[in-house]
């Protein structure tokens, strides 16, 4: 802490709520000596609605909804997550191409929610074009969740028993060209940002998350897989196909932000595998199971436990019989990596905090629930 | 596991059962610092999931350990009184219990003895009550 | 750092910014992908969950029943008050119905547990008013077209 110089004093610097590079209402408490971090503290809650208790009174379809409302950049993965613990406790057997249809749904939707990271990532360091080219290319999924599910971001479209509807004619075909697409966007990404003296500087070695803490404070998805933890919720408990399916777990050993941004950035061309894969086997049939109207699963708990873009999604549901359940719990990722956050941030700059806090790719929706 | 958590914590190990990859114990309050250690040893260093629910005649607080190496789960659920419910904090174990402890203070009421910074979380400071107790 | 790598690490940056402009370059010159909305419209699916319209049958009257099926459905309550007309038809039909845009999520499970099919989520997205009671639906502002006539 010693700057060899005349002690300063330490300041107190809010960052946010309303700020740019917070990625929605978060508030850090910056305790800086000059322009060095010294301790942060993240206040969080602004953005709390009471999901879960507002769960509690509820039927069991009626709860799908709102778990599109947390993490609002990939719904279908908080969808999957609740909709698993719910079909764990029912014990119902979806319909194969249904499977299809959710894995589909669930890629396609880590892509868009990687290209936002992309894009306001880049943004963040000053590169503005890459993030009109990352919405551009998320636009392209935008249109084919509107022309499947009618709904952009909120779609609810992975139901309990299977999905919403069947894709339309065209679907196929408009989601193989996007999966030619993306692998050369994702070439000019690496070009005007990968490769660039600015950005390289400002993330290779900065925020550094050793392993064993990432592990300690239940850190997962890119996060943890960018210190090196080969832990994927797809390959450790695959659910869906996603058992059948050939894909990689990226990972990159430099725990910095540099590691994790270039774990997404594989994981997209992985996503892209994973989409051809499916859209290539896509099996003939139903796309929802028979579901009585009234949903009363018996009395017991279900873990249901998902990858979702930002790292280990999981909801925890609680039966007593009733057609309500007693406890919806969301246990949010970027929970665990904003409490692990003041770790990281200890000895950097200012600035650096923009890239360290965009790196981890919070949102706040499912933060605060 | 439930042979050695059993011969180890004895009376303190309520109950065991295997369910599919998870382990589901429950124990005695005072004895969760002991057990959580002991599982950590045991190659669970992963806290997925801390949270707790109300059963209606007592709280129960749920902890989820993983091991990331072979994908067993260890569910180790705590009863607690539904006010005034004192636990030991497990932050010194596991990092990763900071803040679902301290939201479990928020919206259940549940102290954590032993936690650096036991503040609510989600709600504001002069909020009144523990919002999901029934 | 010595003179030499000094050279060879700013001539690798002006690279990597060549490089990055080469890749804006053959963006410029790609056809746009905006457009210029409320100028111009943008193409809206078949599918899409948006405003929320009552089907008449063929005679011209509403298909709902005031079953409250729908009303059951709604997680968010947008839907409180449905009131029929006492069957003094041959069945029952929907005489107030109210929809609460601000509530509703659009998330279609009315549609969905509607037996008659006599609701539907329509393509208009563009739901706005001057205050609140401008966002709540009665049953003339909700009257969707005949059988047969487009939308």
């Amino acid at each position: 802490m010693t700057t060899g110089l005349t002690p300063t004093e330490h300041i107190t610097l809010n960052m946010g709520p309303q700020h740019p590079s917070t990625h929605g209402v978060l508030r850090l408490e910056l305790e800086l000596e000059g322009e060095v971090i010294v301790a942060c503290r993240p206040i969080i809650g602004y953005l709390h609605r009471g999901i879960e208790k507002m769960a509690e009174a509820r039927t069991y379809p009626q709860v799908l909804p709102y778990t599109d409302r947390l993490d609002y950049l990939s719904s279908s993965s908080n969808n999957m997550a609740y909709v698993q613990a719910v079909e764990k406790l029912l014990g119902l057997e979806v319909p194969e191409r249904a499977k299809y249809l959710r894995v589909i749904s669930l890629e396609l939707n880590r892509i868009a929610s990687h290209l936002v990271f992309l894009a306001t990532f880049a943004n963040d360091l000053g590169a503005t074009t890459v993030f009109l080219y990352g919405m551009r290319e998320r636009e392209l999924i935008m249109d084919l969740f509107s022309m499947w599910a009618g709904a952009r971001l909120t779609q609810s479209w992975i139901r309990i028993g299977g999905v919403g509807a069947d894709i339309p004619d065209g679907f196929v075909d408009q989601a193989l060209a996007f999966c030619r697409l993306m692998p050369k966007r994702l070439d000019e990404y690496d070009r005007i940002l990968t490769g660039n003296r600015i950005f390289r500087a400002r993330t290779e070695g900065v925020g550094i998350l050793p392993p064993e803490l990432g592990v300690n404070y239940g850190a997962s998805g890119p996060t943890l897989r960018g210190s090196g933890v080969e832990f994927d919720v797809r390959r450790a408990e695959p659910y869906e196909v996603y058992g059948d399916l050939d894909f990689e777990v990226v990972t990159r050993p430099t725990c910095d932000c540099m590691g994790r941004y270039l774990v997404r950035m594989q994981e997209m061309r992985q996503s892209v595998r994973i989409l051809e894969q499916c859209l290539k086997r896509l099996p003939e049939g139903e796309v929802r199971a028979k579901v009585p109207r009234v949903i009363r699963p018996p009395e017991g708990e279900a873990y249901g436990r998902v990858e979702s873009p930002r790292g280990e999604f999981a909801c925890y549901v609680v039966s007593d019989g009733s057609p309500r359940p007693a406890r919806v719990r969301f246990r949010a990722p970027s929970f665990y990596h904003l409490s692990v956050l003041p770790r990281m941030l200890q000895g950097w700059k200012v600035g650096d905090a923009v890239a360290i806090l965009g790196s981890i790719d919070i949102v706040l929706g499912e933060v605060d629930r | 596991m439930i042979e050695e958590l059993r011969s180890r914590f004895g009376e303190a190990l309520l109950s065991a059962e295997q369910v599919g990859r998870e382990l589901r114990v429950s124990v005695a309050a005072a004895a969760l610092p002991e057990v959580a250690a002991f599982a950590k040893e045991h190659g669970f260093h992963y806290p997925a999931d801390i949270t707790a629910w109300d059963a209606g005649d007592e709280l129960r607080v749920v902890y989820r350990l993983v091991d990331l190496a072979s994908g067993e789960h260890l569910v180790i659920t705590v009863p607690a009184p539904r006010s005034g419910a004192r636990l030991p904090s497990l932050v010194p174990i596991f990092g990763g219990a900071d803040w679902p402890e301290r939201e479990i203070y928020d919206l259940f009421g549940v102290r954590f003895d032993g936690h650096p910074d036991l503040r609510r979380i989600l709600l504001t400071d002069d909020w009144e009550g523990h919002p999901l107790l029934k | 750092m010595t003179r030499t790598n000094l050279f060879v690490d700013v001539v690798l940056s002006a690279l990597s910014i060549v490089k990055g402009l080469m890749v804006t370059l053959t963006n410029a010159l790609r056809p746009r992908v905006t457009r210029n909305h409320p100028f111009q419209k943008t193409p809206i699916p078949e599918v899409w969950r948006g405003r929320l319209v009552h089907l008449r049958g063929e005679d011209g009257r509403l298909r709902c029943t005031a079953c409250l099926a729908c009303q059951k459905a709604c997680p968010s309550h947008a839907i409180p008050t449905i009131q029929g007309d006492d069957k003094k038809g041959k069945e029952k039909r929907a005489q107030v119905y109210v929809w609460d845009a601000s509530r509703c999520l659009f998330c279609g499970l009315c549609v969905e547990a509607c037996p008659f099919d006599a609701i539907r989520l329509t393509r208009e997205y563009s739901i706005v008013g001057e205050d609140r009671a401008d966002l709540i639906f009665d049953l003339n502002r909700l009257l969707g077209p005949a059988e047969g006539e487009t939308a």
